[in-house]
């Protein structure tokens, strides 16, 4: 096989790199350059479409660029994802404040529409233990890029969330106090999270326990929230 | 799922890169399989990774006697871990890097030293018969019947200035494919899938190729 090795290595070295190809138009290398630089572009731009396109012509070239640093995981989408990594490394970073959101919002997206779940619906207690659950995301963004606001800085909290019954991602722009209780409830009982909002707030317990028990339904009908297996 | 049984097919095993399997891809390729009940799991005769790199396209193998001792030994430790036998796809290729024998040669002894099967792309013999100049029914007349496993049919783009039949999975299926798949169907008699990856026309369209496929099982019955 050392022959045959030689002969790959070169073949994956010449597709992956740029050496000018002779006559490219009649090429075979050229061929599989093309197919494999396409096959890159068509996964990425699947999963990141909306950086896709605010990249526009830089796109190709940061593509080559990561070929070059070569993609490990054997499954496609997971490539994207490296991509990402890659990209934070990358000096763009630094040019784009946003990268690293958009990069996260749309890989979530992908990955919570492209995955098996099997949460059950949880009943809603008080004394449960109950976190966010495997079909969904939160974070602190510092652009409200969801909305197409790459530029104006701030602090926009957002839910991210398979929709079980439309079979689709939806993203929602929540409340700072609901985001405070989803942060809450990793670690604390709907109860003891109440307590702890309420102190937060200034406010009375008992008034805001009616308003919060609904919304801990609604995410629990939404299998936002489940319970601790 | 549970309602109809299905088939596995893959791109990303990379049978033909000269590393070992990789264990953890083929452990959570069982994972899937038997969640899903599925027992039937086809992958492409060619490599996608070298040293860990991932091209996720499918690359042309050397078609030599050493290659073909590698293959038998990788097909034994992949079937070993998936507890399923693996169906192994005729690829297209636009080169043919270092080779001792003629494809149809390599494959067929492939076949008979290994347990795999084979999944005979008709669209793929078509587009190497004619980029690399070979008589598509004499290789189909070579491949054993009894051990092809299924076939598959699909289209390809045409660059005739270059020469060259693109596979693409992304067309309607030609008549030359049509008449070949009749052909190979007279000895072959085994399931036909219609193959298509992108570029995916309305329901109508993709149901016009089913109905045309079912005419051509139909005569041959």
């Amino acid at each position: 096989m050392k022959l045959e090795k030689a002969v790959m290595e070169r073949f994956v070295e010449i597709i992956e790199g740029d050496e000018p190809l002779v006559n490219p138009l009649l090429n075979r290398y050229q061929v599989y350059r093309d197919m494999v630089y396409f096959r890159f572009q068509e996964t990425i731009r699947s999963i990141y479409p909306i950086l896709s396109m605010r990249l526009a012509e830089r796109l190709h070239g940061l593509i080559r660029e990561f070929q070059r640093e070569g993609a490990r995981s054997p499954i496609m989408m997971e490539m994207a994802y490296e991509f990402g990594v890659f990209l934070r490394k990358h000096p763009l970073g630094s040019e784009l404040a946003y990268l690293d959101e958009l990069l996260w919002f749309e890989w979530s997206e992908a990955e919570l529409l492209n995955s098996d779940f099997d949460d059950e619906k949880t009943v809603f207690g008080w004394e449960r233990e109950l976190f966010l659950s495997d079909s969904a995301r939160m974070r602190m963004m510092a652009f409200a890029l969801y909305r197409g606001d790459f530029e104006s800085r701030g602090a926009y909290p957002l839910l991210l969330y398979y929709d079980h019954a439309e079979q689709e991602v939806c993203f929602q722009e929540i409340t700072p106090l609901g985001y405070l209780l989803l942060e809450l409830l990793g670690e604390n009982t709907p109860r003891q999270s109440l307590s702890k909002i309420a102190k937060e707030y200034k406010v009375d317990q008992n008034d805001l326990e009616e308003p919060l028990e609904i919304l801990m339904r609604q995410w629990c009908n939404k299998k936002i929230l489940q319970k601790r297996k | 799922m549970q309602a109809y049984p299905a088939v596995a097919h893959g791109v990303s095993l990379s049978i033909g890169s000269p590393e070992p399997v990789d264990k953890s891809f083929l452990m959570q390729m069982k994972a899937f399989l038997d969640r899903y009940k599925i027992a039937h799991y086809s992958e492409h005769l060619s490599f996608s990774s070298f040293q860990g790199r991932q091209t996720y396209e499918l690359l042309p193998v050397s078609m030599t006697k050493a290659m073909l001792r590698h293959l038998c030994d990788k097909i034994e430790r992949v079937q070993e871990t998936l507890e399923r036998a693996l169906i192994l796809e005729n690829s297209s290729y636009y080169l043919t890097p270092y080779s001792e024998m003629r494809e149809v040669d390599f494959i067929c002894e492939l076949l008979e030293r290994s347990n795999a099967r084979l999944l005979l792309d008709v669209n793929n013999v078509y587009v190497n018969a004619v980029n690399h100049g070979f008589d598509a029914d004499a290789y189909i007349a070579h491949i054993p019947p009894e051990r092809t496993a299924y076939i598959h049919v699909a289209g390809h783009l045409e660059y005739p200035e270059e020469s060259l039949l693109l596979d693409t999975h992304g067309e309607a299926v030609c008549e030359e494919v049509w008449s070949l798949l009749e052909r190979t169907l007279k000895s072959h008699k085994v399931p036909v899938m219609i193959e298509r990856d992108n570029n995916i026309p309305p329901l109508e369209l993709l149901m016009d190729e089913f109905h045309r496929l079912r005419q051509i099982k139909e005569r041959l019955l």
